[in-house]
């Protein structure tokens, strides 16, 4: 216990710059002596280090400067940039990691796997997004990015729309990320003659689809995909929504389920193993997926498709007169 | 019933210049840390020695002080004094004080108008 008012310094020196740490030093250690009598008791240097406060308080003074990561300046606009990158990285990770892994020959898909996986996509991917921002953001304050230039009104943002329902940015962006990844996953699959969701049961490898077909979808898949992304561009570009967002997302879901109902009408669209596949497995079950054999499927398929096309078309309506009859009532 | 809390925190917000201010007063002659502080509560100037050795410190940064190490007693002691540009100061925010409590004064006399 007699080291008590080194220790009280060395407290406070160490999380001080190397450079002041001596001098501070003797400084305090001068100053301590003075306010304890000649033979300090215990108690008495107790007393003293006491009413001296904590050493991190102490040193919190001594410091020129206050030392945040990112100063309170920019902290408000750090959040605001931080939040959506991470979540679009992070579903984006998520859903790559996902994919990169299925892609393999043979690999099993059950829900344990697709979970795990796109859990640790997910995480990487937004520990690298957060890592990445703050790094940027910390070292263009550091470099005088922030500092505060005189301000003039043309640096005033413009109104946003304010009438109308919103469309999630981030929500928008990560669908045309992931429209662009397996668009492009899947024509290059395609061209590469790579198998294309094996049923891989026991001893069985089966392709469901024909190759011809296949090569045949790639103008379909492409031009859905670009038209895909010209959607998402309207969408970010509104931002809310309104007769033309709501018109040409109807047109989209009108075109592309038009596209998807064509092509799961061709006849040779299905392989024949699959087919028969499906015929010796089937056909001892439930009446509905006996239909796969005999071309239902395409049917089950397409009226799937379409009923989901029709809620996302009705969505948009609804969102749209929403907001109209907001801003009637505004 | 004022919140005390908020009250002490507005009144160290109010003091916290006149801080500089009472330091530099005192150091006309060279006076060491702990002398300077007692001198100060002696004159029932409210400062903690967590908030005055750093002060001290920085205004020797700022060239307001000088420092100097006195080795010839027992104990060695370090004396800061005002310095020439530190002078010149002091009598700035002296006149700037009284100023300021000129109209400090007049605005309360005319809220009770």
């Amino acid at each position: 216990m007699n080291d008590l008012v080194e220790r009280y310094i060395y407290d406070v020196t160490r999380r001080l710059p190397e450079a002041e740490r001596d001098e501070v030093r003797r400084e305090l250690k001068a100053n301590i002596a003075d306010m304890l009598p000649e033979n300090p008791r215990e108690q008495d240097i107790i007393n003293v280090l006491t009413s001296l406060g904590t050493p991190s308080k102490m040193a919190e003074q001594y410091r020129q400067k206050q030392s945040y990561l990112i100063s309170p300046a920019i902290f408000d606009y750090y959040i605001s940039v931080l939040k959506p990158v991470v979540i679009v990285v992070a579903l984006i990770c998520g859903v790559v990691a996902l994919t990169s892994d299925i892609l393999q020959f043979g690999q099993t898909v059950d829900a344990a796997m697709v979970i795990s996986n796109f859990t640790q996509g997910m995480i990487d991917g937004a520990i690298q997004a957060v890592f990445l921002v703050t790094l940027g953001f910390v070292i263009a304050e550091r470099s005088g990015a922030y500092k505060s230039k005189a301000w003039t009104v043309d640096r005033l943002p413009k109104l946003p729309n304010s009438s109308g329902v919103a469309i999630p940015r981030v929500g928008t962006i990560v669908g045309m990320v992931l429209t662009m990844f397996f668009t492009g996953i899947i024509i290059t699959m395609i061209t590469r003659n790579e198998p294309m969701m094996i049923f891989a049961l026991g001893r069985e490898i089966i392709y469901p689809f024909t190759n011809e077909a296949l090569i045949r979808c790639i103008p379909y898949i492409f031009a859905t995909g670009c038209m895909s992304l010209a959607v998402g561009g309207v969408k970010l570009y509104y931002a809310r929504w309104s007769m033309p967002v709501c018109a040409v997302n109807l047109a989209y879901n009108v075109v592309w389920v038009s596209i998807a109902v064509y092509i799961l009408q061709w006849p040779d669209l299905l392989s024949p193993e699959f087919l028969e596949f499906a015929q010796r497995t089937f056909t001892a079950d439930a009446d509905i997926l006996s239909h796969i054999s005999d071309g239902g499927a395409g049917l089950f398929l397409s009226i799937f498709l379409i009923v989901i096309a029709v809620i996302d078309s009705a969505a948009g309506i609804w969102n749209t007169f929403k907001g109209a009859r907001a801003k009637n009532n505004a | 019933m004022p919140d005390n809390e908020l009250l002490q925190g507005l009144i160290t917000e109010l003091r916290r210049g006149a801080l500089t201010l009472a330091a530099l007063s005192c150091l006309s002659k060279p006076r060491y840390g702990y002398s300077l502080l007692q001198s100060l509560d002696e004159k029932r100037i409210r400062i903690e020695a967590n908030t005055l050795y750093p002060l001290l410190r920085r205004l020797e940064t700022q060239g307001l002080l000088i420092s100097d190490w006195d080795t010839t007693e027992s104990r060695p002691r370090k004396y800061y004094a005002l310095s020439e540009s530190g002078r010149e100061l002091y009598a700035e925010l002296k006149k700037e004080w009284r100023n300021m409590g000129r109209e400090m004064e007049r605005l309360f006399e005319e809220e009770t108008e």
